[in-house]
């Protein structure tokens, strides 16, 4: 039995052995076509892993109270007391993402994507890999009882020499509607500092500097645009002192196009239902003047240092010279500002260090101007482990 | 004057670039052992650099290089993969398999 079972795993071994001979030299008779088609199966296989390893597509909900308005109430003629306060529905989000962003060292990673990361990756110029990165988010909700949709898009390929990046964000919370599109040669400096230089095009859809009521008011009276615009109409009263009969002057009621009453003085509307024909006007205006593209040239900096006790990363961007591609040149920012070579910029910076085990300092800056748009962010802080 | 001298200086910072920044695959060799070196073409989309004892004695005390020919595999300045030729002086035949299975879990850890 024993023998058996010797003579039995020596005819497995030599099959074995048959096997992989055989198959050496089938490989190494392949043929030609054989080969290409191997070498172009590769090449397949490493262009999908070059767009899709380590991405991530994430689906997520999330549901918190929204901040609730103070508690308020109206009384009628007949001392009844009503409850007036307004009552908002919680803030609900569903956000679709498919991502392939990777983190600096100094981001916290999260254990699981939901849609609402602060990626830093978007707003440098490089990333912490070279090659395809991408991020594609959907979301929808409800915010503070209004109803949002938001879009993002962006991608980059970062080469050793040059850098190509587009982005499209459409944030109805912010009201910010915008595609870009950049083309850079880069050069490194070291292997912590790149420049770039390159042009970028820009869309902005809102005629920025121009004010159109501002222009509305230069030429006319305020109540035109409510007679015009709005199409109130008022009445001109006097008040009298029911106690003497004297007359204490003279005001207007304002009446909308059904003829209810809406404000009982001039005042009373222009604090009120004014304000909404005015920004209604604006709003009408300056979508009837339409958007814009440019393209503008731009140059930029990065600088990333990563150490387990001290980390710095840096990034700017300045746009100093445009050119209007399309939209009403009458509108555009270049006729508000007088030439076309204002500068736009935007710059960032990151910056942890950790004094001793459990001391740890860090602080965050974003600046960024867009045509007359300004955003500022600054976070800095301590941490003491005890 | 002061922002030229800032930037002559954090511009000398940057240009001071270490052996050891980002994903790094650094090979510490010596003229007499060249044969036996590995071809780090395969890492071309990270940092390499081929170090050579007679021209770079600190660095090789610095990183406490035993045997010839050795490369490391660094993240951000840490050291993730030591591989050396021992008493041979030849590195291992899957030497560029290993590295690149641990470039793949630095990567993975990145997204």
């Amino acid at each position: 039995m024993a023998i058996n079972k010797r003579l039995f795993q020596k005819l497995l071994g030599f099959c074995l052995f048959l096997f992989l001979v055989t198959l050496q030299a089938q490989t190494n008779e392949l043929p030609e076509d054989k080969t290409k088609e191997l070498k172009k199966g590769f090449k397949t296989k490493k262009f999908f892993n070059s767009i899709f390893k380590y991405s991530t597509f994430y689906a997520a909900y999330s549901e918190n109270n929204s901040i609730q308005d103070n508690q308020s109430f109206y009384v009628t003629q007949d001392n009844e007391l009503i409850e007036t306060t307004r009552r908002v529905p919680a803030d609900q989000t569903i956000t679709y993402g498919w991502r392939k962003l990777a983190n600096f060292q100094y981001e916290d990673r999260n254990k699981f994507y939901i849609g609402d990361e602060n990626n830093a990756s978007t707003k440098s110029n490089i990333g912490n890999v070279k090659g395809l990165e991408y991020l594609f988010q959907y979301s929808k909700g409800r915010q503070q009882g209004d109803e949002f949709e938001n879009q993002e898009a962006f991608i980059r390929y970062l080469a050793k020499w040059w850098l190509i990046k587009g982005e499209y964000k459409k944030n109805e919370l912010v009201d910010l509607n915008y595609k870009s599109a950049e083309a850079r040669a880069r050069f490194q400096i070291g292997k912590k500092l790149s420049l770039s230089l390159g042009l970028a095009y820009r869309t902005y859809d809102k005629a920025y500097g121009h004010n159109p009521i501002q222009l509305y008011l230069e030429d006319n009276a305020w109540w035109s645009l409510a007679y015009d615009f709005a199409g109130h109409t008022d009445l001109l009263y006097q008040m009298i002192n029911p106690f003497t009969g004297e007359s204490m002057g003279y005001d207007y009621q304002w009446f909308n196009q059904q003829g209810n009453l809406i404000a009982a003085s001039d005042a009373d509307y222009r604090n009120g239902v004014f304000q909404n024909v005015v920004n209604h006007y604006n709003q009408e205006q300056l979508s009837m003047i339409g958007g814009f593209e440019q393209i503008s040239a731009i140059a930029g900096l990065d600088f990333y240092h990563y150490r387990n006790n001290f980390w710095v990363h840096i990034y700017g961007n300045i746009l100093p010279y445009h050119e209007l591609l399309s939209g009403d040149e009458r509108y555009s920012y270049d006729n508000f500002y007088g030439s076309n070579d204002y500068i736009d910029y935007s710059a960032g910076g990151v910056v942890g260090i950790r004094i001793t085990k459990n001391i740890g300092l860090f602080g965050e800056i974003n600046l960024q101007q867009y045509w007359d748009r300004e955003i500022k962010t600054i976070r800095a802080g301590l941490n003491i482990k005890i | 004057m002061r922002c030229v001298t800032a930037f002559v200086l954090f511009v000398t910072v940057a240009i001071n670039a270490q052996v050891k920044d980002d994903i790094s695959v650094v090979q510490f060799s010596a003229e007499f052992v060249k044969s036996s070196e590995i071809s780090l073409n395969a890492f071309k989309n990270y940092n390499t650099q081929t170090l050579y004892l007679s021209k770079n004695q600190k660095i090789f005390q610095k990183e406490k290089i035993a045997s010839l020919p050795t490369v490391i595999l660094y993240n951000d300045g840490e050291e993730v993969l030591k591989i050396d030729g021992g008493i041979s002086m030849k590195l291992p035949e899957n030497s560029i398999e290993q590295i690149n299975e641990h470039i793949n879990k630095i990567l993975e850890t990145r997204f």
